[in-house]
């Protein structure tokens, strides 16, 4: 019996941790007086990361969020950071503060490609939690760092290039030019041809 | 008297400009300078050249102001490339290889260089008849160690010392 809620309490910590790791609750200006509950989700349209940092230069803190999130989940490292830095409360407080969650995507984000200030930010984080938030953070970062990538810079929209036909051309290109450095060469080579064997 | 202003004009207009471009501009820089402090709204762009001729004339752009600027050659082989940016978004445009330009005004391979921090931009791969860019950290910091120690330790990590 031990076992089996032993078993029991073995799944159910991944999947809580699952379920509340990737949704965040933002609380609008209170101007609106409203509150959204919006999660952490890939967006339909392209953002590049500099549309992130211009809406954060806006202070547009629920796009600069969502466009952050979206880069962070497909593997921008410098979008988890600025994740991080949002979820903390660096730049405003109309995000709901979540330092478990800052830390697992600082983390996550300083795991393949290495910075002085990422390193600075998790340790900053990681110290100011009691030791129940570090237990959870700890779980949250496991859970992102085996189901989210990172080390990836999202900088353009990609178009997929056809390489067979880019050097199928290229070789035609190189077939034309086997006489080229004299116009006599190129103009007649059959005739160069014929000059050189009688030389 | 107004004579006397007109002749004032050229000048003054002349040497607002030749400031005006220097306070903007993005400058290549040396293992010596990379001590520097920076403005609060500079960063490091840092490109690593991969290519198998000499290239020269290296042209990047800001897509903010929409300026262009020359940031030197590359070495046949590997090059490590410094240059300090403002913050914004910087594209690789082109350049010259013998006697050809190669432009990529349209299609150039872009990034955000964030201030206060060193921008890996990533590892461009000169190549005929394409192209590439590729992110390749670990070579990149590789040359920062060996080039750039100061900037290594003060923005990547303590293994750099």
């Amino acid at each position: 019996m031990q076992k089996i809620y032993q078993r029991i309490l073995f799944l159910a910590i991944p999947i809580a941790l699952c379920s509340t790791t990737l949704s965040f609750t933002v609380v609008a200006d209170t101007d609106l007086g409203e509150r959204n509950s919006i999660k952490c989700t890939l967006l339909g349209k392209f953002y590049a990361y500099k549309d992130g940092m211009l809406a954060l230069r806006e202070k547009d803190m629920l796009l600069a969020f969502d466009i952050f999130c979206s880069l962070a989940l497909q593997g921008d490292d410098r979008a988890q950071f600025k994740l991080a830095e949002i979820v903390s409360h660096k730049y405003s407080s109309s995000i709901t503060k979540d330092l478990s969650v800052a830390y697992a995507w600082s983390k996550l984000a300083n795991a393949r490609l290495h910075s002085v200030r990422k390193a600075n930010l998790t340790k900053a984080i990681f110290s100011s939690l009691s030791d129940d938030e570090k237990l959870a953070a700890q779980g949250v970062f496991e859970v992102l760092r085996t189901t989210v990538p990172t080390g990836i810079r999202i900088d353009q929209a990609r178009e997929d290039i056809d390489l067979a036909k880019i050097y199928s051309e290229y070789h035609d290109k190189l077939k034309n030019r086997t006489f080229t450095g004299s116009r006599l060469k190129r103009e007649n080579p059959a005739g160069f041809l014929k000059q050189l064997s009688v030389n | 008297m107004v004579n006397t202003l007109k002749k004032l004009l050229f000048p003054c207009v002349s040497i607002s400009i030749v400031f005006a471009l220097i306070s903007c501009s993005s400058t290549r820089i040396d293992r010596d300078e990379s001590t520097a402090p920076i403005a609060n709204n500079e960063g490091y762009l840092a490109i690593v050249v991969d290519t198998l001729d000499n290239i020269n004339n290296i042209e990047m752009r800001n897509t903010e102001d929409l300026s262009s600027f020359y940031i030197g050659s590359a070495e046949k082989g590997f090059t490590l490339i410094v240059l300090k940016v403002e913050e914004g978004e910087y594209c690789f445009k082109g350049f010259n290889v013998y006697n050809l330009t190669v432009d990529y005004t349209d299609s150039g391979f872009c990034t955000y260089a964030e201030a206060g921090t060193v921008n890996y931009f990533g590892e461009f791969q000169v190549r005929d008849p394409v192209s590439f860019q590729v992110q390749n950290y670990p070579r990149f910091v590789y040359f920062l160690k060996k080039e750039y120690p100061e900037l290594c330790k003060k923005y990547i990590n303590e293994s750099c010392s």
